[in-house]
């Protein structure tokens, strides 16, 4: 087994790299005097993943269908992982987003057995039609409880704006229609075609030895027998930038979009993006005290930043009497920051702020679980993200600014 | 939990240290406890919004705010929660274990609760108005999150009889208050609650983390909390339920109708032990329990079920969203799956003292967590030791778990849809 040891510069932390022999990537994060033990394995098959390409025969997946074999992989011929994990003390759990799916469990003993079970999950799918059929009442009640929090569906309504007509533009769990179209030969399709070596890595997290677990991953055989990636080129809507829907808010909320095309994807990009957001509009900033001051806001405005197949694009949410007013005012400020620039004290401010939210980080291992499984999609670790955050000067912050941030890439969503 | 270390400061406020080495940061939460009755939730919301805009020292959300980010990005959260029939004000926060940081994490914490910004007895009009603007909107928001929102009518359709006794009206009441209670809060009638709050109510800080107990207490005297008598609460009391008749309550939501309805069923009980309240509700709650295996795996009926026991309010709450067509057969097998488990099997019981054991072994990883057992367990005046507790879990029969089931009264059936 090849490994590489990576050392976090802020936090401190050690990291084991490994590639093994079966293609799979391990990151193990060895965390002494914690009890608890965590191990996630991340497959890189997402809601934005749509077709695939096998024996020169391009299929088109249902939407859902990631999703649905994250609820169904759980289940064996004769036998259930989640209660066998369950048995054990250990707490289980998984989800899809646009560009992976993740099966997850922590627990207080008994790491190596459970993490074999862990790897049981992925290793072997078994999907069979009453299991399946089931299933489907099981997400179509999943689904309808989304419609019915205003936070996913003014987001739904974004990347439906911003991104039609494709995988990015459905909801991650389908819809009642999409999942009716899903069969186990579906299932078996997608599971052989993206549940590869090469497309999974194995996160794990505790008071562990790095070699016994990254062995226990080793052993595992995987049955896909993998496709041709297709690779997603999402075009942005450039006809229509404002949704608006009525829902039953007591105040509206909104998801301001912004499409970054060409961003490209790397942990200093990313930080010194947030580092913006925050530098603009987070609560140290004058235009969130102005906001607030003017009863635009009652509570800070929320990014994240989203990096699926085929496109990128981060996401202010917020909730506001007068929604456009504070999009606008956002984007007012970010361009009045293009031609003024960002100074060294907000940008080492900010570095401290970042700083202390790695430190603090450290302190759960369910957040180095999570923070190292978007890094592994996209091929980083943890030591490349704290690097990037000692790296980024005021220039990286400018330089970046100037594209971020503008009226031509903004959409808002709106739940009123 | 053996290395808990309690200095009295004065009567009434205790500052309790668990020094633990593993964390990268300290953690200091102090604990006001109060009243909790429509008015002082309504003061209570908005006296932490008011102490959010500003202290003396840092006048303004920005300045304030940088202050913290300058402090590694120390956080800062400032809120009331319900504990059973009890409100508690809340300020905590967490930073890098650096030297330089404790006493100015620990000058942060007391120029927010004690150096405000006012005028002769007064919060200042503008910080108010915001504040009480703010919190009307976070208090007609408790409608937008509709499972928080059907949950909080069960309680209240429990609670809302006038003979109710005062802790079951309490345990009625919304921790963010009322609009009404809200409107009759004037800058001043707010800064005398906040002069008595913060002079005649217990207080309790928790620091969890690397710092040591004499460090910590060198901090907090730094702090000038006034000597004075402060109140004794006697433990907490039970609700007794006051619907001498079962009803079911069908409400629609008021705009459009939701996509699948909202089921919640509400249970009294008179007897059993805190453990046997935790681990009957595991054997109906957890992933591999009776509600999830029947209504959600076997049956097929909805995605999201769970329950939850308040032990010192001796209620029992479950709620499930399924289709409007199901509520029904839903509440049917809910009950179905109480009532076998009064009469569940070894390996069940096995299987929900092996996660409770889990639970609370873990505890200790999280400052926050460690932080409320501990605080649960002073308000319950029980020994703060989970070893102890894990044991008295493990001492749970399945006849104890009858004996809760058996003295279940059902109060109200809400539906949302």
């Amino acid at each position: 087994m090849e490994v590489i040891k990576e050392k976090c510069p802020i936090s401190g932390a050690d990291i084991y790299i490994y590639t093994l022999s079966t293609g799979i990537k391990c990151y193990i994060i060895p965390k002494s005097g914690f009890k608890t033990a965590m191990a996630m394995a991340v497959v890189k098959f997402g809601s934005g993943s749509h077709t695939f390409k096998q024996n020169g025969v391009v299929t088109e997946i249902p939407s859902g269908t990631a999703h649905f074999i994250e609820h169904k992989l759980f289940d064996k011929k004769d036998k259930s992982i989640f209660t066998e994990l369950s048995k054990n003390g250990a707490s289980v759990n998984a989800f899809t987003d646009f560009a992976k799916t993740a099966y997850y469990f922590s627990c207080s003993s008994g790491f190596y057995n459970n993490l074999r079970l862990l790897m049981d999950i992925i290793k072997e799918p078994y999907f069979d039609e009453s299991g399946v059929e089931n299933e489907k009442s099981i997400i179509k009640s999943e689904i309808n409880m989304y419609k019915d929090i205003p936070e996913r569906a003014v987001f739904s309504n974004l990347t439906k704006l911003m991104y039609p007509n494709s995988p990015l533009g459905s909801e991650i769990a389908g819809s009642e229609k999409t999942i009716e179209k899903i069969t186990p030969e579906i299932l078996y399709a997608c599971y052989n075609a993206f549940y590869t070596p090469e497309n999974i890595s194995v996160i794990c997290c505790g008071d562990i030895e790095p070699e016994k677990a990254a062995l226990i991953v080793k052993e595992t055989p995987l049955s896909a027998s993998g496709a041709e990636s297709i690779k997603e080129n999402i075009i942005s809507n450039k006809l229509n930038d404002f949704v608006s829907k009525r829902f039953d808010v007591s105040e509206p909320v909104f998801n301001i979009g912004f499409n970054h095309e060409g961003f490209e994807i790397c942990p200093e990009n990313t930080y010194a993006l947030k580092m913006i957001f925050d530098i603009l509009s987070g609560e140290g900033s004058k235009l969130y005290e102005r906001l607030l001051n003017k009863q635009i806001l009652t509570q800070p405005l929320g990014f994240s930043l989203i990096c699926a197949p085929g496109a990128v694009f981060s996401v202010i949410s917020g909730r506001s009497s007068k929604p456009a007013y504070a999009a606008n005012s956002f984007i007012k400020t970010s361009s009045l920051l293009k031609s003024t620039g960002v100074g060294e004290a907000a940008v080492k401010r900010i570095k401290k702020m970042y700083a202390g939210h790695i430190i603090r980080g450290y302190n759960s291992i369910e957040a180095v679980l999570n923070a190292q499984a978007d890094l592994a999609v996209q091929g980083f670790c943890l030591a490349d993200a704290e690097n990037a955050i000692a790296g980024i000067t005021s220039d990286k912050i400018n330089s970046l600014a100037s594209l971020a941030f503008s009226r031509s890439n903004a959409y808002l969503s709106v739940i009123k | 939990m053996s290395n808990l270390r309690t200095f009295q400061i004065s009567e009434g406020i205790n500052l309790h240290c668990l020094k633990d080495d593993k964390f990268t940061t300290n953690c200091i939460t102090f604990f006001i406890r109060t009243e909790l009755n429509p008015q002082t939730a309504a003061k209570a919301a908005l006296l932490c919004r008011v102490l959010k805009s500003g202290c003396s020292e840092y006048p303004s959300v920005s300045l304030f705010n940088r202050h913290l980010q300058e402090l590694y990005g120390c956080t800062m959260d400032l809120f009331t929660f319900k504990k059973d029939c009890r409100l508690v004000l809340c300020l905590n926060l967490t930073f890098p274990n650096k030297t330089i940081l404790l006493p100015k994490a620990f000058a942060a914490a007391g120029n927010t609760l004690l150096s405000p910004k006012s005028f002769l007895n007064k919060f200042m009009e503008a910080d108010f108005s915001n504040a009480v603007y703010a919190q009307s909107k976070a208090i007609r928001a408790l409608k937008d999150s509709k499972m928080q929102y059907a949950l909080f009518r069960l309680y209240e359709e429990m609670c809302h009889d006038a003979e109710a006794d005062d802790v079951s009206r309490s345990f009625g009441v919304s921790a963010d208050g009322s609009l009404k209670e809200l409107s009759l809060v004037t800058p001043s009638s707010l800064y005398s609650y906040y002069s008595s709050l913060i002079t005649a109510e217990p207080i309790d800080v928790y620091c969890v983390g690397p710092a040591g107990g004499d460090e910590l207490k060198a901090c907090f005297d730094k702090i000038p909390f006034m000597d004075t008598a402060r109140k004794k609460y006697s433990p907490m009391g039970r609700l007794k339920g006051t619907n001498t008749q079962f009803r079911i309550v069908n409400e629609t939501n008021s705009f459009t109708a939701l996509n699948q309805s909202i089921l919640c069923m509400g249970y009294t009980f008179s007897q059993g032990s805190v453990y046997a309240c935790e681990v009957l509700n595991e054997i109906l709650n957890s992933p591999s329990g009776l509600l999830f295996n029947t209504i959600r795996q076997k049956e097929g009926l909805c995605y999201s079920i769970s329950s939850n026991i308040f032990h010192n309010a001796k209620v029992l709450s479950l709620c499930c969203l399924t289709d409007s067509k199901n509520t029904q057969k839903a509440a049917e097998l809910i009950k179905d799956c109480i009532k076998k488990s009064a009469s569940c099997t070894e390996e069940q019981l096995k299987i929900a003292k092996e996660n409770l054991r889990a639970k609370y072994s873990l505890l200790s990883d999280s400052q926050q967590e460690t932080t409320g057992f501990l605080f649960t367990c002073r308000l319950n005046s029980i020994l703060p030791d989970t070893e102890e507790y894990i044991s008295n879990i493990n001492s749970v029969t399945e006849s104890d778990i009858a004996s809760v089931i058996s003295a279940l009264k059902e109060q109200v059936i809400y539906i949302l849809n």
